[in-house]
């Protein structure tokens, strides 16, 4: 007859331990599924092109220019180099002009064809 | 009255209407061939376009927050505190700020309804697809405009500049 008593019994406090831990998992589970859920229901959307969520490579943040300070006088000497420090800035952002224009999404650069050689949308067209 | 009535009625019916109608009678069957038939092509296409979209709109943003903070406030603080507020000049930074703020928001719903494009299977739901390229399509020419109102807007605040040099 075989001896019950001399098989090792699991200590109680790590039973205890095995359970909070599932118990931990599966709460994080059920949250992240519930924020998940959240996030595709609603009109929640974060903008992933933020610096922050962009790596380092990718992003070219060599240009700056000087602050034009607040305080000081005001002359002609003065309004120059902040046209000088504008027109700067501004020929980056012209550089820009035709970033989102609508080519990109048309239909000849999707090559989408269509029974007609005229493009569907004119305003899209090349 | 009840005919103006029934005239707006209709005229709104038909507003909403109007481009779905325009959208079902254009999508032939070449479309929906060529679309399903290049669907891979094409979502690569639109991930390229995703990628540079996002690295344009951060320079951009950082060129538009540089312009905003480090010379257009600071240049009418500057005038302030020499007792020569100009309102030509202070409107155009409030304008500028506003539309950055549009900026911000119209490059995110894009980005919504692109992130849509891309997450639909074009090889089985070619129609489905277009529709919602057309819906990219009318975001993308907001941000577009906004982008072409901030530079009037730089413009403007040129030329305003340029006026203010020549009466000191």
């Amino acid at each position: 007859m075989p001896d019950t008593d001399s098989v090792p019994k699991t200590p109680k406090g790590g039973r205890n331990l095995i359970i909070l831990g599932c118990g931990a998992i599966l709460i994080s589970l059920i949250t992240t599924g519930i924020s998940l859920w959240v996030y595709r229901q609603n009109d929640i959307y974060l903008d992933r092109s933020r610096p922050g969520f962009i790596s380092e490579g990718e992003t070219n943040d060599e240009e700056s220019i000087e602050k034009f300070s607040e305080d000081g006088e005001i002359d002609t000497s003065v309004l120059d180099q902040y046209l000088s420090e504008f027109d700067y800035v501004k020929g980056k952002i012209d550089g820009y002009s035709s970033a989102f224009s609508g080519s990109a999404l048309s239909d000849d650069s999707l090559s989408i064809l269509h029974e007609e050689t005229e493009p569907l949308s004119p305003e899209y067209a090349p | 009255m009840k005919r103006r009535f029934c005239a707006l009625i209709l005229s709104a019916i038909g507003l909403l209407a109007g481009p779905q109608t325009v959208f079902a009678a254009e999508l032939d069957d070449t479309a929906i061939g060529s679309i399903s038939q290049n669907c891979a092509s094409i979502k690569l296409r639109l991930k390229n376009i995703q990628k540079t979209d996002s690295k344009n709109r951060v320079q951009l943003g950082s060129y538009y927050e540089m312009i905003n903070t480090n010379l257009m406030l600071n240049l009418n603080l500057r005038l302030v505190k020499n007792s020569l507020a100009n309102a030509e000049l202070s409107e155009q930074q409030t304008s500028f700020a506003s539309e950055r703020e549009r900026f911000k928001t119209e490059y995110t719903n894009y980005q919504r309804e692109l992130d849509e494009l891309i997450d639909i299977d074009c090889r089985t739901e070619p129609k489905d697809f277009y529709s919602q390229l057309e819906k990219t399509r009318t975001h993308r020419a907001k941000v577009s405009q906004i982008i072409s109102n901030m530079t009037a807007i730089l413009n403007e605040h040129r030329d305003s500049v340029v006026k203010l040099r020549g009466e000191l």
